[in-house]
C-alpha cells in the first residue's frame, strides 16, 4: 500500500469529485434523452467513488474501497433496472424525451 | 480567505464555461467555454495548491493530468449531443477514475471499475443506445432528435448546480481544516494478524520456518511470527521476511469479509433482485406488447400460456 | 384581638359541622329513584306502544312516591338539626371541592316534601289527563327527570351541584314548554324561556364564580362559616361581597320570573297544564325563593341586597297582578298571579321574613298547584278552552262539584281568606313588612296590602265568571271534529283528578295552620329558624308604632278586609252584574287594553333591547363577520391558492424540473447547515 494521503492532496480529490458530480447532476438536469440522464447518474457515482476512495486513503484503511463494492452493485442493479425500463418506456413511446412522460406528475 | 474566494470565482467562470459547452443549435461558443472551464478548473487547483504547506504533500503530476482528462471526459460526455459519444466519453472518465485510484493505491478497485463499469455497465448502455436510438428523418440518418440537440434549461440547471458545487466545497473544506494532516498513525500490515496462512507460506518460501512448525500467532506490530515446533515446549519468534506485505486485494478481502459480512450478503441480494426485476421486465409473453406485460404483471394476474390469444 | 376573634370564630365553626347528623347514602336514593323512572319511562318512550300503557304513568308514581316518602323519613330524622350526606366525589380541582353531596336542613326537608309531594300528586293527575297523548310516556320521562334535577337542587351542598340542579330543571322546564313541538307557539315559549332564564343564569353562575373567588370554596357550610367568623372578627366588607348577592340574585329573578325577566313564565303556560301545575307555579319558579333563603348569610352582608330583593319583589307583585286582572285566559290570569305571588314570595325574603317568604312558597305550592290542576281539568273537560267569557257556571254541570269545590278553596286561599293558607303567609310578609326597618318598606307593606286586594279581585273574577253563573259554555279547538258544537259534551274528571284536587284543596284549606302558633311562627317557623334561612329579627309588639298592638293581628284583620272587599268587587262585577263589568272595562278602556297587553312589556323588550341588539348584530355582522372574519377566512383560503398558483408550474410532471428543485433544496440545505455551524 502507497503512502496515506496528506490533507492537501485529499482536499484535491475532492474537489474533483464535487466538479464529476456537479457536471454530472448539470447533465442530468439539462439533457433530456433518458439514457444520457441515467448516465449522468452513473457519473455522479463515480463521483462519489472517487471521494470514497480518496477519504479510505487518507485513514489508511480498505474501508473506502469496500464501499465502492457496494456502489458498484448499486450502479449495476441501477443500471440494468433502469435500462430495462427505458426500452420498455421507449417502446411504448418511441421516443428518449424524458418530457414525454410529463403528463404521469402526481 | 483568499484561497476560497478563488474557488468560487472559478465556480462562477466554470458554471458560464459549462454554460458555452452545452447542446444548442448552432454553438460557437464551444472553445470559449472550454477553455473558461479548464481555466476555472485550473484556477481552483492552483488556489489550492496555494493552502499551507504544513498540510502535507500535493499529489503528483499524474494526478492533474488524470484530473484533467476526467473532468474534460465529464464534460464532453454532458455536452455531445450523441448519446453513443457520450457513453464512449464516460468510458474516458472511468478510465481516468481508474487510473486515479491507482494513484490512491487501490488497484483492485481500479481495475473492477474498469471491468465493471467500462466493461460491462457501459457495453449494456451502448446496446440500449443502439437499440432505442433513432433517427428523427429516413433521409439524414446522422441528423439529432431535438430532445438531443437542445439543452433543457441550462441556466437555472447550471446556477443550481455551481451553487451547489460552491456550497459543497466550501463545506468540504471546512470540514478538512479541522483534520490533522495525516490520519493518526496505524500499525502497518494489521490485517495480517488475520491472514496467518499468507504470512506461513511466506515464510515457509523464504525457508525461515521448518515444515513440521506450525505459525501460532502474528505480531503485525513486531513483525514477528510465534512459531511452534514439536521439539520446543516454549514458542519462538520468527522475523518476517521484509517484502512481506498486505497488498490491496488483501486488505480489501479483510475489509469486506471481516468487517462488512453482511453487507456483502446484502449486496448480494441486492444484485440477484435486480437480476430478477430485469428479467421481469424484459419479458414479453407471446402475443403482447412489452407494455401489455407491465401492465399484465402490475395488474398481479398469471403470465398467459405461449399460444394462447 | 383580631386573631382571638377568628380563632373563635373558628372554633364555632368547628362544633357547627360537628353538630351536623351524618346520613349515609341512602338519601342519594331521593334523587335516583326518579331517575330510574325517568330511564324506565324514557325507554318505553322509545316503544311505539308506550302511549297505550299506563305503565310510564306507573312507574313515574311509584318512583316520585317513594322518594316522597324518602322525603318525609329524612325529614324526621333531621327534624330541627343539620345534617350533611356525601354520596360520591365529584369535582375536585385543587382548593375547588364539589363533591355529589347534601346539604341538609330543615329548610331543604320543606322544600323536599313540596317538590316530591306535590310532584306525585301531579304525577298521578297526568296519567289520567295525558292519557291518549302521543308523547305519554315521554312526559313522564321529563317530569321524572325534572324531580331528580329540582331534588339535586334542594339537596346541594354547594353551588355548582345547585347548578347542575338549576340547569337541569331549566332543561326540564324547556322540554315540558315545548312538549307539543308540532306548535309553533309552544316551541317559540319553548325558547323565550329558555332564553330568558340564559341571561338569569348567567348571572347566577358568575355569582358562583365570584363566591368562590371570594370564598374560596363553593360548600355552604364552609362560606356560611367563613361568614361568621368575618361577622364576628368585624371585617369591612369588600366589593366583592356586594356584588355575589346581585349575581346570584339576577339568576333567581331569572328562575322565579320577577322583574325584568318575569316574561317568560306566562308564555310558559303552553306547556300541559300538569307541568303548569308543578313546574310553573308550585316547585321550579320557587327555586329562586329557595336560592336566597338558603344563601341568606351571603344576601345579609350587603346592606342593598334584600332591599333591592323586597323591593323588586313588590313591584314584580303590583305589576303582575294588574297584568293578571285583565287577562282573559284561564291559564294566563294564573300564571300572572304566579308571578305575583313570588313577587311576595321576596318581599318576604327581603323584608327580612325567610320564614313568611317560605311559608308563603309552601302554603302556595298547594293551592296555585290546585289553581292549575283545576283549570286543567276544565280545559282537558272543554276541549282546551281557556277564555273565562267562554265558560260559566260550571258549578252546575254535572260531574264538576269536587273541582269547583277545590277551586274555591284554593282561590279563597289565593285571595287570602282568613283561615285558609294563603292567609297566613301573606299576613306574615305584610306585617313583617310594617315591622322591619328599611328603606321604605312601610310602603312595601301598603302596596302589597294594596295587591292582596287586587289578587282577591282577579282570582274570583276568574271563579265567578268560570264556575258560577248561568250555566253556558262553548268548547275549545282541540275537541274531536267527529261531533260538532251542538253536541258537544264536556267530560267530567275521571277519579285520579279528582282525588288530587281534593287532596290539593285539603292542602290549600289547611297547610297554613302549620306556621300558626307558638313565639316564632309555629311549627314551620320553628323548621325555618334553625335552617340557614335563620335570621333574627325583633318580633316584639312594642316597636310597632302607629299600629294597634301585634302587626300580626293587625294586619290578619287589614287583609282581611281588603281580601273580602276584593271579592266583593269581583261578586258584583262577575257574577251579578256582568254588564257593569263591561261598562267598567269601556269606561277605562285604554288601561284595560294596555293592561291586556300586558303594560306592552314584551313590544317594550323588543323595541328597547331585541332590535338594537338586532341592529346591532347585523351591524357586527356587516362588519366583523362579513368584512374581517369572513375576510380572514377568505384570506386564510386564498393565501394556499395564491401561492398554489405560484408554485403549480414548478409541477410539472418533468423529472429534471423535479430534480433541478431537488438540487436547490440540497444547496440550500447545506448553505443552511454551514452558516449555522
Amino acid at each position: 500500500m502507497t503512502q496515506p494521503l496528506s490533507v492537501l492532496a485529499l482536499n484535491h480529490y475532492l474537489l474533483l469529485s464535487g466538479v464529476l458530480f456537479v457536471i454530472g447532476l448539470i447533465g442530468f438536469l439539462t439533457r433530456r434523452n433518458l439514457i444520457i440522464m441515467f448516465l449522468c447518474t452513473e457519473l455522479m457515482f463515480q463521483a462519489a467513488a472517487i471521494a470514497m476512495i480518496a477519504f479510505g486513503a487518507y485513514h489508511g484503511n480498505a474501508q473506502g474501497q469496500v464501499f465502492l463494492i457496494f456502489i458498484l452493485t448499486i450502479a449495476a442493479a441501477e443500471a440494468a433496472l433502469a435500462l430495462a425500463l427505458v426500452v420498455m418506456l421507449y417502446r411504448r413511446g418511441s421516443t428518449l424525451d424524458a418530457e414525454t412522460w410529463s403528463e404521469l406528475k402526481g | 480567505m483568499v484561497e476560497m474566494s478563488i474557488i468560487y470565482a472559478a465556480c462562477v467562470a466554470g458554471a458560464v464555461g459549462l454554460l458555452f459547452l452545452l447542446p444548442r443549435r448552432g454553438n460557437r461558443w464551444g472553445l470559449i467555454g472550454a477553455v473558461l472551464g479548464a481555466g476555472a478548473l485550473g484556477a481552483a487547483m492552483l488556489a489550492l495548491a496555494r493552502v499551507d504547506r504544513a498540510s502535507g504533500d500535493h499529489p503528483d503530476v499524474f494526478f492533474y493530468i488524470l484530473g484533467f482528462i476526467a473532468v474534460g471526459g465529464a464534460v464532453r460526455m454532458i455536452s455531445n449531443p450523441r448519446p453513443v459519444y457520450a457513453a464512449l466519453y464516460f468510458i474516458l472518465v472511468v478510465l481516468a477514475s481508474a487510473g486515479l485510484f491507482v494513484q490512491l493505491g487501490a488497484e483492485f478497485m481500479a481495475f473492477a471499475l474498469i471491468i465493471v463499469y467500462a466493461g460491462a455497465i457501459l457495453i449494456t448502455y451502448l446496446f440500449v443506445i443502439m437499440l432505442a436510438q433513432e433517427a428523427p428523418d429516413d433521409r439524414h440518418p446522422d441528423a439529432l432528435t431535438e430532445y438531443d440537440a437542445i439543452a433543457r434549461e441550462p441556466i437555472a440547471a447550471t446556477i443550481v448546480g455551481f451553487v451547489l458545487l460552491g456550497a459543497l466545497l466550501g463545506m468540504m473544506y471546512r470540514g478538512t481544516a479541522s483534520l490533522p494532516a495525516h490520519a493518526p498513525h496505524h500499525v502497518a500490515d494489521a490485517e495480517l494478524a488475520l491472514l496467518v496462512g499468507k504470512v506461513d507460506s511466506a515464510m515457509r518460501g523464504a525457508d525461515l520456518i521448518k515444515p513440521r512448525e506450525t505459525i501460532d500467532s502474528v505480531d503485525p506490530e513486531a513483525r514477528i511470527a510465534w512459531v511452534t515446533s514439536p521439539s520446543l515446549d516454549q514458542p519462538r519468534a520468527v522475523e518476517w521476511p521484509a517484502g512481506l506485505r498486505v497488498d490491496n486485494v488483501d486488505a480489501v478481502g479483510v475489509s469486506l469479509l471481516a468487517e462488512f459480512p453482511v453487507s456483502l450478503e446484502v449486496a448480494g441480494v441486492i444484485l440477484m433482485l435486480a437480476m430478477l426485476g430485469a428479467v421481469v421486465l424484459a419479458r414479453k409473453p407471446a402475443g403482447a406488447t412489452a407494455q401489455g406485460a407491465v401492465q399484465h404483471f402490475a395488474l398481479g394476474a398469471r403470465p398467459r400460456k405461449a399460444g394462447s390469444p | 384581638m383580631h386573631a382571638m376573634l377568628a380563632q373563635l370564630g373558628h372554633s364555632a365553626g368547628a362544633a357547627a359541622i360537628g353538630q351536623a347528623e351524618v346520613f349515609g347514602s341512602w338519601t342519594a336514593l331521593i334523587p335516583l329513584l326518579p331517575l330510574l323512572a325517568s330511564i324506565a319511562c324514557g325507554v318505553l318512550a322509545f316503544r311505539p306502544s308506550g302511549a297505550k300503557t299506563k305503565w310510564a304513568a306507573w312507574c313515574c308514581i311509584a318512583g316520585l312516591a317513594l322518594s316522597f316518602v324518602l322525603s318525609v323519613v329524612l325529614a324526621l330524622n333531621v327534624g330541627h338539626g343539620l345534617g350533611h350526606a356525601s354520596i360520591f366525589e365529584w369535582i375536585r380541582i385543587d382548593r375547588l371541592r364539589a363533591d355529589f353531596a347534601f346539604y341538609l336542613d330543615p329548610l331543604t326537608s320543606i322544600m323536599l316534601i313540596v317538590v316530591t309531594g306535590i310532584g306525585t300528586l301531579v304525577a298521578i293527575y297526568a296519567s289520567e289527563y295525558m292519557w291518549g297523548d302521543r308523547g305519554y310516556a315521554r312526559f313522564f320521562a321529563f317530569v321524572s327527570l325534572f324531580i331528580v334535577a329540582m331534588t339535586c337542587l334542594v339537596l346541594a351542598d354547594n353551588l355548582i351541584l345547585m347548578y347542575l340542579g338549576w340547569e337541569g330543571v331549566g332543561l326540564c322546564s324547556y322540554l315540558l314548554i315545548g312538549f307539543y313541538y308540532d306548535k309553533p307557539s309552544a316551541v317559540a315559549a319553548a325558547k323565550k324561556a329558555f332564553i330568558v332564564n340564559r341571561i338569569g343564569d348567567l348571572g347566577f353562575a358568575l355569582g358562583i364564580m365570584l363566591t368562590y373567588l371570594q370564598f374560596g370554596s363553593v360548600e355552604f357550610d364552609v362560606i356560611f362559616r367563613q361568614i361568621e367568623q368575618w361577622t364576628a372578627a368585624g371585617m369591612e366588607m369588600s366589593t366583592a361581597t356586594n356584588v355575589i348577592p346581585f349575581l346570584l340574585m339576577l339568576g333567581a329573578f331569572g328562575k322565579s320570573a320577577q322583574l325584568p325577566l318575569y316574561v317568560w313564565l306566562p308564555d310558559a303556560m303552553e306547556g300541559p297544564t300538569p307541568v303548569s301545575a308543578l313546574i310553573h307555579a308550585a316547585t321550579m319558579v320557587t327555586a329562586g325563593v329557595y336560592l336566597i333563603a338558603r344563601l341568606l348569610p351571603l344576601f345579609l352582608l350587603s346592606p342593598y341586597a334584600l332591599p333591592t330583593v323586597a323591593w323588586v319583589g313588590c313591584i314584580t307583585a303590583l305589576f303582575s297582578a294588574t297584568i293578571g286582572m285583565a287577562q282573559y285566559d284561564l291559564k294566563r290570569i294564573f300564571a300572572y298571579s304566579t308571578v305575583s305571588q313570588l313577587g311576595y314570595m321576596f318581599m318576604g325574603i327581603g323584608v327580612l321574613s325567610s320564614v313568611g317568604g317560605t311559608f308563603h312558597l309552601f302554603t302556595h305550592a298547594f293551592f296555585k298547584a290546585a289553581l292549575f290542576l283545576g283549570s286543567g281539568a276544565v280545559m282537558h273537560g272543554f276541549a282546551g278552552q281557556l277564555d273565562v267569557r267562554k265558560l260559566s257556571g260550571l258549578w252546575r254541570v254535572p260531574g264538576w262539584q269536587v273541582v269547583t269545590a277545590s277551586m274555591l278553596v284554593a282561590c279563597l286561599a289565593l285571595a287570602g281568606f282568613p283561615l285558609t293558607a294563603g292567609f297566613f303567609s301573606k299576613d306574615m310578609i305584610l306585617a313583617q313588612a310594617f315591622v322591619t326597618p328599611g328603606p321604605g318598606y312601610r310602603l312595601l307593606g301598603w302596596i302589597g296590602l294594596m295587591t292582596a286586594g287586587l289578587t282577591a279581585y282577579y282570582t274570583f273574577r276568574v271563579f265567578f265568571r268560570v264556575f258560577l253563573g248561568p250555566v253556558a259554555y262553548k268548547p275549545g279547538d282541540d275537541h274531536h271534529g267527529a261531533h260538532g258544537d251542538h253536541h258537544f259534551h264536556p267530560h267530567a274528571p275521571g277519579p285520579a283528578i279528582n282525588f288530587v284536587l281534593i287532596v290539593l284543596g285539603l292542602g290549600a284549606l289547611l297547610a297554613g295552620w302549620v306556621g300558626v302558633g307558638g313565639g316564632h311562627h309555629g311549627w314551620f317557623g320553628g323548621m325555618i329558624h334553625a335552617s340557614s334561612a335563620n335570621y333574627e329579627v325583633a318580633h316584639e309588639p312594642g316597636d310597632t308604632a302607629g299600629f294597634f298592638g301585634d302587626p300580626h293581628r293587625w294586619m290578619m284583620l287589614a287583609s282581611s278586609v281588603v281580601g273580602i272587599l276584593g271579592i266583593a268587587v269581583a261578586a258584583y262585577l262577575h257574577l251579578f252584574n256582568r254588564a257593569a263589568a263591561e261598562r267598567w272595562r269601556r269606561a277605562i278602556l285604554p288601561v284595560a287594553v294596555l293592561a291586556e297587553h300586558k303594560w306592552c312589556v314584551d313590544e317594550g323588550y323588543d323595541l328597547l333591547i331585541r332590535r338594537p341588539l338586532r341592529a346591532m348584530g347585523h351591524i357586527c355582522y356587516a362588519l366583523g363577520d362579513t368584512l374581517i372574519i369572513n375576510g380572514l377566512v377568505a384570506l386564510a383560503g386564498w393565501t394556499p391558492r395564491l401561492i398554489g398558483a405560484a408554485v403549480r408550474p414548478l409541477q410539472n410532471g418533468r423529472l429534471q424540473g423535479y430534480g433541478l428543485g431537488m438540487a436547490g433544496g440540497a444547496a440550500m440545505l447545506v448553505i443552511i447547515v454551514w452558516w449555522m455551524l
